[in-house]
């Protein structure tokens, strides 16, 4: 028995869905000061149990879903859960958030983490209550989306919507779809790198956690209180816009600085993004507060369109990523519609940034008559065409007809087609693709869109005070070298966070104070510069595992229309290409990586304490 | 330096002369676009862009425009500038003429008559 743990529970509850067995696996506080939880904790079970060269839908994955030191504390936030796993989109490391009400309620049944491995021979869900797991038959489940099964098990199991949170697939990762995701408590998303493939090829149809009467314990709960309250003050007063609004009011500043995505990339000009301004939208629309665990911040409400062809249409206020996704980059001008889509593609539990990729494309094809409507089963595939964005949607779903191809993503599907259309694809060398911005107005982001290692994003540059990793506080979004500098030297503080496991948007990553948090915790010292090393240990754990994969340098680096040129708007004439190998090559030499083959040197993997990896 | 706006679109636009600025002393006229939630700065709420015209001297910088418009509207200097008001603050971005100014030398720029200066927030997420 070892000593008492303030924080982290130590626990992690193990099933193997071949076998029907569930165990506790004990965790001790070295391995756990080590990797903290999360992300971090996810990636070191990848490593030690997975082989690199497996494919993702291999029974041994593994299917790593964590909360971490600070989940279920009052620190703002810290419902929000990491999924790790080797993801679909890539078939390499992936690592993925979604917010909400799991993560605390893990922890109060006493678990730090749930890890899946092996394949159930039929369609399951997992029940954990009050310490207790379960396997449960999910067949009757089978078909329905991803709130239908959230109230499906809710029901059955009879909780209330406060007192359970359940996580599902819907029909997307039931059919292996490589861009499922996984969705729970009321349109949360783990959306990144086929998360919820994964979860469907192992016949695990949901998890659902029951609140229970457990609670975390802590060292110091007054201090930890007091640093709730500052970052939540912080986060009122120095982002106002976002805990206000979340991130919906963002549109109102991508279209005039040239990074929403607009036509495929064919554009920067979208003059009706005015209309999907989250205070134009919310003043419209009826709204009611939906917030997540111990969080004020109105980061997202419940929303019901009232104008419009899909007036009365229910279900959660898209974030910026779906407006982006079913407004301008599919050139579609109606917000009520963009609702219905962004609602829509989580309940068929699909990632929207991919879709909106793969749907963007198609139509760019049935522009120029590349594809039909006779290709399109029958689809219309015009520019906004909700009805058809839905309709094709359904069929990449079920994988029936061509949505079968689309279903493997934009870049096989585009190498598929083969001709022009390759060049429209809008997508990494590895196969995955941006979040909903044109980065060819955001550097920095296509640069770690490209050399990230989770499948999506791996930095965040938002709220940073750049002064304290050594940056000038406002880099030139242009310079080859400012923006390697900057996506090299915050590297791991975005991981760091999502290892804790807590909100970056309430916390604004703010690695100081939450250091402090987590000193108040688990009573751990943690310095601001061991934070980031936690991070890192992350990312070069991922990038390890991935460049064991097969992962090589040639790949990292974006499509053709990608990095492409934009024709208009205020980066009109800017290209990124001549500056790549100089972007790369400073990022390596940053990060401690080989130059040609992009692994960790040794002793970078020394200075992060994975000397174990040196010999491999 | 004269400044004048309305928190209207374009066609609304109200110019300095109007507002008994002297343009035709030697002073040149710039326009001056405010995007998104930084015209909370300015007291303006809503859709569209605030549209200043400004009178200001021939050689003017936009980071001296920067400078004034802070001296003149206490909330903008709160956002544009550093806490000792000599350098940009990290939170607003700078387009001219219709092209992103990515550098700090590139604020250094003199305005000529006609320019069109448009500030909005450094937002980079979502």
């Amino acid at each position: 028995m070892g000593a008492k743990l303030y924080g982290a529970t130590g626990k992690v509850l193990r099933v193997d869905l071949s076998q029907g067995r569930i165990w506790e696996e004990v965790l001790d506080e070295a391995t756990l000061r080590k990797y903290f939880g999360g992300t971090c904790l996810g990636v070191k079970y990848l490593c030690d149990e997975v082989d690199p060269k497996s494919d993702w839908s291999d029974p041994q994955n593994r299917l790593f879903i964590g909360s971490g030191p600070l989940g279920g504390t009052r620190v703002p936030g810290s419902g929000t859960i990491s999924f790790v796993t080797k993801g679909a989109l890539t078939n390499a490391a992936s690592s993925t958030q979604a917010n909400g009400f799991f993560g605390t309620f893990l922890k109060f049944c006493g678990f730090d983490a749930v890890l899946f491995q092996g394949a159930a021979p039929d369609w399951k869900y997992l029940y954990i209550h009050n310490g207790v797991a379960e396997l449960r038959d999910a067949r009757h489940l089978l078909g329905q989306d991803t709130w239908q099964t959230e109230e499906s098990i809710k029901g059955e199991l009879g909780y209330t919507e406060r007192n359970m949170s359940v996580f599902s697939i819907g029909p997307a990762g039931e059919n292996l779809v490589k861009f499922a995701g996984i969705i729970g408590d009321r349109g949360h998303v783990a959306a990144h790198n086929g998360v919820g493939a994964v979860m469907g090829s192992k016949k695990l149809k949901a998890i659902a956690v029951a609140r229970g009467k457990g609670k975390v314990e802590v060292v110091d709960d007054k201090q930890l209180t007091a640093i709730a309250k500052q970052l939540v003050e912080s986060a009122r007063t120095e982002a106002g816009v976002v805990f206000h609004w979340g991130t919906s009011r963002a549109i109102s500043v991508a279209e005039p600085a040239g990074w929403l995505p607009v036509k495929n990339y064919t554009t920067n000009a979208f003059p009706e993004h005015e209309l999907f301004v989250g205070d134009r939208v919310r003043a419209v629309f009826e709204t009611k507060s939906y917030p997540c665990w111990a969080c004020p911040s109105h980061h997202r409400e419940l929303m019901k369109v009232t104008e419009g062809p899909y007036t009365g249409y229910f279900g959660k206020e898209p974030e910026y990523e779906q407006w982006a996704a079913w407004g301008p980059q599919i050139y579609q001008k109606d917000p009520g519609a963009a609702v219905m889509l962004s609602n829509e593609v989580d309940r068929l539990g699909m990632d929207a940034n991919e879709a909106s990729w793969v749907v963007g494309w198609v139509m760019e094809c049935y522009e120029k008559g590349i594809l039909t409507q006779k290709d399109l089963d029958g689809l219309e595939m015009t520019w906004g065409n909700a009805d058809a964005t839905l309709g094709l949607l359904k069929n990449i779903a079920h994988r029936r007809g061509f949505g079968n191809l689309l279903a493997e993503g934009v870049k096989y599907a585009a190498e598929k087609v083969g001709g022009e259309a390759v060049n429209m694809a809008i997508c990494t060398g590895k196969g995955n693709t941006p979040r909903g911005h044109d980065h060819r107005g955001k550097w920095w982001e296509m640069l770690d869109t490209c050399v990230s290692n989770t499948g999506t994003l791996e930095t965040q540059l938002l709220f940073l005070d750049l002064g304290i990793y050594g940056l000038p506080k406002q880099i030139d979004p242009f310079s080859w070298e400012q923006v390697s500098a900057a996506v090299a030297k915050t590297k791991g503080a975005l991981q760091f966070v999502d290892s804790l496991v807590t909100c970056w948007f309430i916390t604004r990553g703010d690695l100081p104070l939450l250091c402090q948090a987590v000193k108040a915790a688990t009573g751990w010292d943690v310095d601001f510069e061991e934070a980031l090393r936690v991070g890192r240990r992350a990312v070069n754990l991922m990038r390890f595992f991935s460049i064991k994969r097969g992962l090589t340098p040639d790949l990292e680096q974006p499509s053709h229309r990608y990095a492409s040129t934009p024709v208009d708007g205020p980066v009109k004439g800017r290209t990124i290409l001549p500056h790549w190998q100089q972007m790369i090559s400073n990022y390596y030499q940053l990060m401690g990586w080989d130059k040609e083959t992009g692994l960790p040197l040794p002793e970078t993997l020394r200075e992060l304490g994975l000397e174990h990896l040196i010999a491999d | 330096m004269a400044i004048s706006g309305e928190a209207t679109q374009t066609s609304d636009e109200v110019s300095s002369k109007q507002f008994g600025t002297d343009v035709g002393s030697g002073m040149i006229e710039v326009t001056v676009e405010i995007v998104s939630w930084l015209k909370d700065a300015f007291d303006k709420k809503g859709p569209g862009r605030l549209i200043l015209h400004e009178a200001i001297a021939p050689g003017t910088s936009i980071m001296d425009l920067i400078q004034l418009m802070a001296d003149k509207y206490p909330k903008f200097a709160k956002e544009a500038l550093d806490d000792r008001k000599q350098e940009l603050s990290g939170s607003i971005a700078v387009i001219l003429n219709g092209s992103f100014v990515s550098s700090l030398a590139e604020l250094n720029t003199g305005l000529k008559e006609g320019d069109i200066v448009t500030f909005l927030p450094a937002f980079s997420g979502g």
